[in-house]
């Protein structure tokens, strides 16, 4: 059985990821001030609401400038994870270093610099889109004006209705609109798409490529994979308050399968126990197959040897990556 | 699907489970008021005499027709229950109605949960007709109740009926009032707000026909009719055939009006903000007054209504009472009634300036609930400001609708003649506030340490209300009589000052609202 491939949820990350360490430390109380942290550092993270474990030893680090993929299932964990670094929920244990603060007690100074999505937006019902940006943009400590209607104008984001009258996507890009306005290092977002239609997802990517290249790292918490696989540097993948999977997406999809399809010219009679070859399928003269990435190569030399009249191979999408993880292990 | 409508069965049984516990409670409110006004009659003017003093007083002050209606027969418990009850009951039961038929019919479409339904096996007209159905339906339970109750207190069967028809033929117009409300408006709280507007218009016409010269306006207010069918004395049962036809006219225009309009808006459309916040719009006290200010403005002006009618027939309550045989035997003579009454009066203004604080400082637990808090703390703004700020409107907004309202009742009360001085007044509801401030606080501390509990606080505020003004004559033991707050509040004016209460309250507040910010601060935030 190759479990190999799958790092223990405490080991460190993937070792190709580009890290820029970044925040002098104010925290950590065996060597205050003496190193750096990532924009968010979490170890060993756990909640509890009653008898229901949420969040069950969470390891998660985001580097600065990166735009990070928060992946999971309903349940998984995600937004428990987001309230706890916004410092609204109180971990039962583990670390958790933001911005080089603790978000429970720094809350404040921490917040002056970020700027949050919900997932499920709710507005002041008597007040308009408009009023509710510039409010929630004055207590980030003020905007740009020019900013604020460049994004409306990008968003098609009528202003001028009222909180109750809004769908849940137009809340979304109210929500939106006010974070993006606002000048700070880190954005959280919390599946800021699920009520957007795809235009306005293509022009929500733009804005997170544009906040990438200005520097500001993203944490983006999201089911919706294309979206993730477009924009994100590296990806974490939660299940049942943990964290299963990280890296970017090559590392990711070297520890899983590539789909092969091909029509040989023999096949050989002891295909199915060749090394890393899965959920072999034959039709007469064509094989469709998936095999475990690392050993590609020599698979691949071994069927060449049986004459390929054509082949077709399928590097696994995040879906892909996403479903396996989930269906090798029924809940 | 052809038959427009389909499922309204279905959707009345669920309407009617999901409101039971709802209705319950309105049903046995409404019925309380007519039903112990009737019980109490004989004890509160035991002898003829004290009736007929009663009859000749309150006949005579034209400030009584405007409140209440014009007195015919105030010498029978029946004539004085119908005369004292009947149009505020009416008033009550129309609430009950409004509030039922907008929460079946626009709140579910705001929410979307018609569109559920809409799309499943329902006719077009079935959810207005089963919001209106069951408004009906409790309607007439509440008349059910009150005829019961009204005969078990010995009232005649025929008098009983036509009080119950009365009361419950308000529901129903006003049920049918709010179904067109709920077709024109786009949203739950502007149907709610348009048709408590018509039921207030209805009944400024009623009063001012009263009032006035003017006899024949009353006859076009729907309670008019209620008051009109003269329950225990005329008994003018076709007053009910005028309830009926305006009911089937305006379901008709409710029917027609759904017909015309598209799903999920209403015929005034909904109204537009502006594009960019006023600077005043700016921190969590500028969002706090936009949220607020609505609510504080509406109190103070009803407090002031309401003490302003109170202050005029101060003189006249207050000669009843100290003429009656009541009064003489507990109280004795040369007390100064007005004062006495007053102090009544401004006792009952600090509970009700606590519903409003209770109200305020729950629209904290609402923004926590709905989501928005999540949202406004994810910026720099400290938990202790942010339930500050609505901490200041429930507390300072309290005290001035206190104020207000004993100001509006002492001014009008001396225009009219009473010799209460305005500063003893004052000074009456001044020393209300610690005792509605520690209410406050208490219902901070539940906020701040148990929220889901928050709630309670409507429990503690109404058990407090029924102790101050029930508990001395239910003749409960003094050790419960001193759970209310009230009950240690000097009687200004006319009474004595304690100082020890006016420490002991404002310290006994303080006190809670730090526990209630410390607390705060350190629990989570619901999600």
């Amino acid at each position: 059985m190759p479990g190999w491939y799958r790092p223990a949820p405490t080991g460190p990350p993937a070792a190709a990821s580009p890290r820029r360490y970044a925040y002098r430390c104010g925290y950590c109380r065996a060597d205050p001030g003496g190193h750096l942290h990532d924009t968010i550092t979490i170890h060993g993270l756990r909640k509890t609401f009653g008898n229901t474990v949420a969040l069950d030893g969470l390891d998660l680090e985001v580097a600065t400038g990166e735009v990070h993929g928060f992946v999971g299932p309903n349940g998984s964990g995600k937004s428990t994870t987001i309230r706890i670094l916004l410092g609204l929920l109180h971990a039962d244990a583990g670390e958790v270093v933001l911005l080089g603060g603790d978000p429970w007690r720094d809350t404040v100074a921490l917040h002056r610099r970020l700027a949050y999505v919900p997932g499920e937006v709710s507005l002041w019902p008597q007040l308009s889109g408009g009023e509710a940006i510039d409010l929630l943009g004055r207590l980030r400590g003020g905007f740009d004006p020019r900013r604020k209607a460049e994004l409306l104008e990008r968003f098609d984001l009528d202003p001028t209705k009222t909180g109750r009258s809004y769908s849940k996507g137009n809340r979304q890009k109210v929500a939106l609109v006010a974070a993006l306005a606002s000048e700070v290092e880190l954005l959280i977002l919390d599946e800021p798409t699920s009520g957007l239609d795809p235009l306005m997802e293509s022009v929500f990517q733009r804005c997170i490529e544009e906040a990438k290249a200005a520097g500001r790292t993203v944490l983006l918490s999201s089911h919706i994979l294309s979206e993730v696989e477009a924009l994100c540097d590296r990806v974490s993948i939660l299940r049942q308050g943990a964290v299963v999977q990280r890296g970017t997406l090559d590392e990711l999809r070297r520890v899983t399968r590539t789909t092969v399809v091909a029509t040989l010219d023999r096949i050989p009679d002891d295909l199915a126990s060749w090394e890393g070859v899965h959920d072999l399928a034959v039709h007469d003269a064509r094989v469709r197959l998936s095999i475990e990435t690392p050993v590609l190569t020599g698979f691949m030399g071994r069927l060449a040897g049986c004459g390929i009249v054509s082949l077709v191979t399928q590097p696994p999408t995040l879906e892909e990556l996403f479903l396996r993880e989930y269906a090798d292990r029924p809940e | 699907m052809n038959e427009p409508l389909t499922g309204v069965g279905v959707l009345i049984r669920h309407a009617v489970r999901l409101d039971r516990v709802r209705l319950l409670v309105w049903v046995l409110g409404i019925t309380f008021i007519p039903v112990v006004t009737y019980a109490t009659y004989a004890t509160t003017y035991p002898t003829q005499a004290d009736r007929l003093a009663l009859s000749a007083t309150l006949r005579s002050n034209p400030s009584f027709s405007l409140l209440l209606g014009p007195a015919s027969n105030l010498t029978g418990a029946g004539g004085y229950t119908a005369w004292r009850t009947v149009v505020i009951t009416g008033v009550f039961a129309a609430v009950m109605s409004i509030l039922t038929v907008v929460r079946h019919t626009r709140s579910d479409e705001e929410t979307g949960r018609t569109e559920l339904l809409a799309a499943g096996c329902v006719g077009r007209y079935a959810p207005l007709a089963s919001g209106v159905a069951t408004a009906v339906i409790a309607s007439l339970a509440v008349g059910a109740a009150i005829a019961i109750g009204l005969v078990a207190s010995g009232g005649g069967t025929a008098g009983a009926i036509a009080f119950a028809a009365s009361v419950a033929a308000a529901g129903i117009v006003f049920a049918a009032v709010a179904a067109v409300a709920a077709q024109i408006a786009s949203f739950a709280r502007t149907a709610i707000s348009l048709s408590v507007g018509i039921l207030a218009l209805a009944y400024l016409i009623r009063a001012w026909g009263d009032a006035s010269a003017f006899h024949w306006v009353t006859w076009v207010s729907p309670l008019g009719w209620t008051e009109k069918m003269n329950p225990f004395s005329a008994n003018r049962w076709w007053m009910l055939v005028l309830s009926a036809a305006a009911t089937v006219a305006l379901t008709v225009l409710a029917a027609r009006l759904a017909a015309r309009r598209d799903f999920g808006r209403g015929l005034i459309a909904a109204h537009h903000g502006p594009v960019d916040a006023s600077p005043r719009l700016s921190g969590a006290f500028g969002l706090a007054w936009r949220l607020h200010r609505g609510r504080l403005i509406g109190w103070s002006l009803g407090l002031a209504v309401y003490g302003t009618l109170i202050g005029s027939v101060a003189r006249s309550i207050a000669s009843v009472i100290a003429n009656s045989a009541l009064a003489k035997t507990f109280l004795g003579t040369g007390h100064d009634f007005v004062a006495l009454y007053l102090a009544e009066i401004i006792g009952l203004m600090g509970i009700v300036g606590t519903v409003y604080g209770i109200q305020a400082l729950l629209t904290a637990r609402t923004e926590e609930v709905e989501g928005r808090v999540e949202l406004l703390l994810s910026t720099p703004l400290t938990r202790d400001r942010w339930l500050a700020s609505h901490l200041l409107f429930a507390l300072a907004g309290s005290a001035l609708v206190v104020i207000v309202g004993a100001l509006s009742a002492g001014v009008t009360a001396n225009l009219d003649g009473a010799s209460t001085s305005i500063g003893a007044v004052f000074a009456g509801a001044l020393v209300q506030i610690p005792a509605v401030w520690l209410i406050i606080g208490v219902t901070a501390v539940l906020f701040g340490t148990v929220p889901r509990m928050s709630v309670l606080a409507w429990s503690i505020i109404t058990a407090t209300f029924i102790i101050s003004f029930f508990g001395p004559l239910l003749k409960l033991p003094r050790a419960i009589l001193d759970l209310s707050a009230f009950t240690h509040v000097p009687r200004l004016p006319g009474g004595s000052v304690d100082a020890l209460p006016l420490v002991v309250l404002p310290v006994g507040a303080v006190v809670l609202l730090a526990v209630a910010l410390v607390t705060f601060r350190r629990r989570s935030i619901a999600s």
